[in-house]
């Protein structure tokens, strides 16, 4: 079974939940931006977690299912059709062979996830599907899609072919079916502008400058047009340090909030360098990264800084209850 | 040495706050510790030139539990690596063509072409770390007569197997990136080799003898993708 890339949007790429483990050799985890989406959308076709999933940016694909496949969309809210008519995100839908999916326009959000069942199968390179869009490997060539490009599928899981058998039974001869339930968009990390972006303060944050800790959380940064999968580059009054002082290079991390001299701070994401000498001033905690991810150009971010304990207990709180909605949504689909 | 939080997922290992051999050999050791027994929730280790900052999976470790974890580690964790050294030989043509700024330089530094050559492939250099871009290796232990500033605004496009020299340091850019070092030279060796294990031809702690070869040695031994 296999896709036809008809249009392939703004910036199309095929993810996993990242390539961890290299960046000791200068090897980025890259993988999806907002994680909790991408494991929704896996999740409502009957996938691992892990499974490729293509993450599309602001305008997303237009693609031509070569068969009856079963799929999700996760994530922004886009403006999403098959046939013409509207595609419902945030629940597993079977699409009829031959019918074109187009995922449409970010009207909310900045990032959609197309999961298949079976997942888009791409060769694992260093034991995981992502594209690493600058050392171009993995996902499909290195690169983002292309219009003509041909994703292949991979073989359902069991719960995913019970699901399949009965769409198709009630959705004979319409473009799409759909299950009655689906999952609460809530869950996801759909952003508002201003957006509150909880941080971990890091031990160079002492190092500014009175005025710039106070500005930090008082005054908003906006989110530049030069953000992307490596970084956000934020824009506002600059910070300043009482020394500026360059550090030997050391490991980074996702949401690392990095200060160059001109006092623009700089969001480090999935793509990012893996090392870095610039001042740290504080970390994104992982409970906000999905939001952080789906933030569009011109959104007004605040920072808000809280305890590490407290960041650890947020995002364990996040992962119980997204457990809990595939509790839920495995107890659904074992009732079929 | 002292450990402290990066954020919720991470905590940085500091081993001091310049580089020296004896914190480098101490590094490795850790780093390879680690490697082969990881603790409960361990993601990975990044090692830099006086620190390594290690992930953990938050779901399944506090940073407590791993602060005190790693703290035990290290005290019985040996000074040194014990792994063999290894040397590489790196081969460099140094000729024009792939050698932008290779004239300017010695100009600045009062050195001829030649001086500058014999120089660089003169020491045996220290992989410090390997980071920045995938197998950027960071090699330390260049001649003081060699240090130089880099560009004020960097290039857009460095070509894979640039040879480059910036303050202390000299390194070999894997892939064609933007970049900011003096380049001097270009070696046909494909340092990133993604679907080879390790795909780093270089590995932090291996030592590294550059040699001068020809253009047409260069073109015979290209390995970088045209």
């Amino acid at each position: 079974m296999s896709i036809d890339v008809q249009e392939a949007g703004l910036l199309s790429t095929v993810q996993d939940l990242g390539r961890w483990g290299m960046q000791h050799l200068g090897i980025a985890p890259t993988g999806a931006m907002d994680t909790c989406a991408s494991t929704l959308a896996n999740w409502l076709v009957g996938n691992d977690a892990a499974a490729a999933v293509l993450e599309m940016t602001l305008v997303g694909a237009t693609l031509q299912f070569e068969a009856d496949t079963l799929i999700a969309l996760c994530g922004g809210k886009f403006s999403a059709t098959v046939n013409g008519q509207p595609l419902p995100l945030y629940r597993p839908v079977l699409v009829s062979a031959g019918s074109q999916v187009a995922c449409g326009r970010a009207e909310v959000g900045a990032r959609l996830y197309l999961a298949v069942s079976g997942g888009i199968d791409v060769p694992k390179v260093m034991n995981s599907h992502s594209t690493n869009l600058m050392a171009r490997f993995g996902g499909m060539e290195g690169r983002a899609l292309q219009r003509g490009d041909r994703l292949y599928i991979g073989a359902s899981s069991p719960q995913a072919q019970k699901l399949i058998a009965t769409l198709k039974a009630q959705g004979k001869g319409k473009a799409i079916a759909t299950t009655p339930f689906f999952i609460s968009p809530t869950i996801c990390h759909i952003p508002t502008s201003p957006l509150v972006v909880r941080v971990v303060l890091t031990e160079e944050f002492k190092q500014l400058k009175s005025e710039s800790h106070i500005q930090f959380f008082q005054s908003p940064f906006t989110v530049s047009a030069h953000s992307n999968r490596m970084g956000y580059r934020l824009s506002g009054k600059p910070l300043e340090f009482q020394h500026y002082e360059e550090q030997l290079s050391s490991g980074t991390v996702n949401g690392a909030i990095q200060l160059p001299p001109n006092g623009q701070p700089i969001i480090l994401l999935a793509d990012r360098q893996t090392v870095g000498g610039y001042p740290i001033i504080a970390v994104v905690a992982s409970v906000d990264l999905p939001k952080v991810a789906q933030a569009k150009v011109n959104t007004q971010i605040y920072f808000q800084a809280i305890a590490l304990q407290e960041a650890q207990e947020l995002y364990r709180a996040q992962q119980r209850a997204m457990r809990l909605c595939k509790a839920h949504l495995d107890l659904k689909l074992n009732m079929l | 040495m002292r450990i402290y939080p990066f954020g919720d997922a991470a905590l940085v290992i500091e081993f001091g706050k310049d580089t020296s051999p004896e914190i480098r050999q101490r590094m490795r050791a850790v780093a390879a510790t680690l490697q082969t027994s990881p603790f409960k929730g361990f993601v990975e280790a990044v090692p830099a030139f006086t620190s390594i900052t290690v992930l953990y999976d938050l779901q399944k470790i506090t940073y407590s539990e791993a602060e005190a974890y790693l703290s035990e580690m290290l005290k019985v964790i040996p000074e040194a690596d014990l792994r063999a050294e290894r040397t590489v030989e790196i081969p460099v043509c140094y000729a024009e063509a792939f050698a932008p700024d290779l004239k300017a330089l010695a100009a600045y530094l009062n050195l001829s072409v030649q001086d500058i050559i014999d120089l660089h492939t003169q020491p045996l250099y220290e992989v410090a770390m390997i980071g920045f871009v995938p197998a950027f290796p960071y090699l330390i232990g260049l001649p003081e007569k060699l240090y130089a500033p880099r560009h004020a605004s960097p290039r857009l496009a460095v070509p894979a197997g640039s040879v480059g020299l910036a303050g202390k340091q000299t390194g070999i850019y894997p892939l064609e990136t933007p970049g900011g070092w003096q380049l001097i030279g270009r070696t046909p060796i494909q340092l990133f080799r993604p679907n080879a294990e390790p795909p780093s031809v270089l590995q932090s702690g291996d030592l590294v003898k550059f040699y001068p070869i020809s253009e047409r040695e260069f073109w015979e031994r290209s390995q970088h993708v045209r």
